[in-house]
């Protein structure tokens, strides 16, 4: 009896990893290794990527897991939609396709648990509706963006000006490329370099206060401290010009990391904004353990996107005529 | 016995200085790099023509130099003269020069050559550098990739490596792990991340605008040695054929003596080697915003569009 508890025991412990409903912190046997001054040491290089989405689709209302098969077939079909080497679109299509394949890295399976969603949180897998005035805001920004996007370079997105990009976040989630992730620790200080586009965060651990609510930064303010073994970041202080997903400068990020096993971290968002959503909400992306180095990311250099749209546009201002 | 205790106490003390982010008052260095320096001063990179053969300042030179210098960089002077007046339109407030000459008294941050000046270029390395300086004034308005890097918000010349004082965003934070040295350049928010566990430079195919920094501990300094330039980022003139090896030194609890030198024999005659003091400074590193609500890009491009067609007619 005894005998086959334990048995059970160590069967349980051993699924719990790879059973969808597990929870990142199942795996109790497993201790995360210690940098020299004793915290849980989350360094190295670490990819997010993954063709999991963030919202669960439609096909998949009401099934938050996936099956082996259904996962396999689920990420075949992903992977035939978003190819960019197919020629079978027509002309217009197939040059829109010549940012080909070789340039992207979306990873090619989902998430482990096979999760239809990174949101964890509401259980519909979905981002909460946007407050009135948030949905006003955005429907505004979106229509003077439609009459204006090729005004000038402003009018563009802060990932075509190379100031921002929308999935380095904070929060991180998976880009079409370079969803390579540096995480470095010192005693008080925890850093996380992006590739996308080259940003790094600083993060203090010694407790300090927020800087004063009059300055904002695009990647917000952070601070870090340990619950356990999970590293949880706070960041606030954002000017509202990063609008993630309609966010506004109210935005309350928290950020969870979990070293669950050598190769992979457990990272989970939730975003608290009142003013923006109708209330918070969670998601959860493995970050799994890559080869580094990270490169430096060229942005600008030998890019002519920008250019272009606004010489295209003003070749068609003036053949109007 | 006695000797045995000595080490200890020796070790107890140099764990400690090491630990608590201090360099002991005696003059021994530590290791511990951290914390937020600045390395603002108003010491030119290149011995002024005026201190020809003269290595330091005396005190009343050097206050002297301050003064004149200060004078000059004031900003907030209007001289009744239009044009100058607007282009002190970016006054004293944007501005972060310092007003002292660095510790010391050097009349360059220049130390090797002697004279205190950058060595002469190659015979090839000044033909290139006049034909881009030519090709530069012909067509510095053509369009944005014509303006400077800098203008461009991609690489600040002073950011480096190496790091120089600038006009203002001096501030650079150091992290540093057993393995690893990060130093965050407020201009222009560029972090490098310092290996330091003995693995080789990249592939020499592979170029960055930052270069490919590999560091290492000789004694309590920092040695960090970089390669894999890309030849765009053009230090005085460099090219992608760079080496340059910076040491960092925290000589006292308030001060790192950062020393470089530029070693590049495709361009300099000969290499060179500069020092500037890194002072502690309670200052906190923002966000740097380099295009963000600056028109002045899409204003000189515009301005040079109208004066073409104004000239045209």
């Amino acid at each position: 009896m005894q005998a086959r508890y334990a048995a059970l025991v160590s069967a349980v412990i051993f699924l719990a990893p790879i059973s969808p409903s597990a929870e990142p912190t199942a795996a109790k046997s497993w201790i995360a290794p210690r940098t020299p001054d004793g915290q849980p040491d989350l360094q190295g290089v670490w990819t997010n990527s993954t063709l999991t989405p963030l919202e669960r689709p439609a096909q998949f209302a009401g099934k938050p897991v996936l099956s082996e098969q259904e996962a396999a077939d689920y990420a075949k079909q992903v992977l035939q939609q978003v190819n960019s080497d197919r020629r079978d679109g027509g002309t217009q299509v197939d040059v829109n396709r010549s940012y080909n394949e070789f340039w992207r890295d979306r990873g090619n399976s989902l998430v482990a648990d096979r999760r239809t969603s990174l949101i964890v949180d509401p259980p519909d897998g979905k981002v909460p509706p946007l407050t009135p005035e948030a949905q006003k805001r955005v429907d505004e920004a979106r229509a003077w963006m439609q009459d204006h996007a090729t005004d000038g370079p402003e009018g563009r997105t802060l990932a075509e000006r190379c100031i921002s990009w929308t999935t380095a976040g904070p929060p991180m989630l998976p880009g079409p490329y370079n969803n390579d992730v540096q995480i470095l620790q010192a005693p008080g200080y925890v850093v996380i370099l992006n590739e996308m586009i080259h940003d790094a965060r600083m993060i203090p651990l010694d407790g300090r206060s927020h800087i004063a609510p009059g300055i904002r930064e695009l990647m917000g303010d952070s601070r870090g401290h340990w619950e356990g073994d999970t590293l949880v970041v706070d960041t606030t202080n954002f000017n509202g010009e990063v609008s993630f997903r309609g966010s506004d400068s109210n935005l309350h990020l928290t950020e969870r990391f979990t070293r669950v096993s050598p190769d992979v971290i457990q990272y989970e968002f939730t975003i608290d904004d009142p003013t923006a959503f109708t209330k918070p909400w969670t998601a959860r992306i493995p970050l799994n353990k890559t080869h580094g180095p990270v490169y430096e990311y060229a942005c600008h250099e030998g890019n002519y996107a920008l250019t272009d749209i606004l010489a295209g546009a003003r070749a068609a201002e003036k053949s109007a005529k | 016995m006695r000797l045995l205790l000595i080490l200890l106490a020796a070790q107890i003390v140099f764990g400690q200085a090491a630990r608590g982010g201090q360099a002991s008052r005696d003059g021994q260095s530590s290791r511990d790099l951290e914390g937020v320096w600045t390395n603002t001063t108003i010491t030119p990179l290149e011995r002024p023509p005026d201190f020809a053969g003269k290595q330091f300042f005396t005190p009343e030179e050097a206050a002297k130099f301050e003064r004149e210098t200060n004078q000059r960089n004031d900003a907030d002077q209007r001289e009744s003269n239009p044009e100058a007046d607007v282009n002190h339109a970016y006054n004293q407030f944007w501005w972060d020069r310092g007003t002292k000459v660095a510790a010391g008294l050097r009349t360059s941050l220049i130390i090797d050559p002697p004279d205190g000046r950058i060595p002469p270029l190659t015979p090839a390395a000044q033909k290139r550098l006049q034909a881009q300086a030519a090709y530069a004034r012909q067509h510095s308005t053509d369009g944005p990739e014509n303006r400077s890097l800098m203008e461009r918000c991609i690489l600040w010349p002073t950011a480096g490596p190496p790091m120089l004082p600038s006009f203002y965003n001096n501030e650079y934070e150091i992290v540093q792990s057993r393995d690893s040295v990060v130093i965050v350049v407020e201009m222009i928010h560029d972090v490098r991340v310092i290996p330091l566990d003995g693995r080789p430079h990249l592939a020499s195919n592979i170029r960055q605008w930052l270069g490919d920094p590999r560091g290492h501990w000789e004694g309590n300094t920092l040695v960090v040695d970089t390669t894999n330039f890309t030849g765009q980022s053009r230090f005085r003139g460099a090219d992608e054929n760079l080496h340059l090896t910076e040491r960092f030194t925290h000589v006292n609890p308030d001060m790192i003596l950062y020393e470089f030198t530029v070693d590049d024999p495709t361009v300099f005659t000969k290499p060179w080697t500069a020092q500037v003091p890194m002072m502690k400074t309670k200052s906190r590193v923002f966000e740097y915003a380099c295009h963000e609500g600056n028109y002045a890009m899409v204003d000189i491009l515009a301005g040079a569009r109208t004066a073409e067609k104004k000239n045209a007619k």
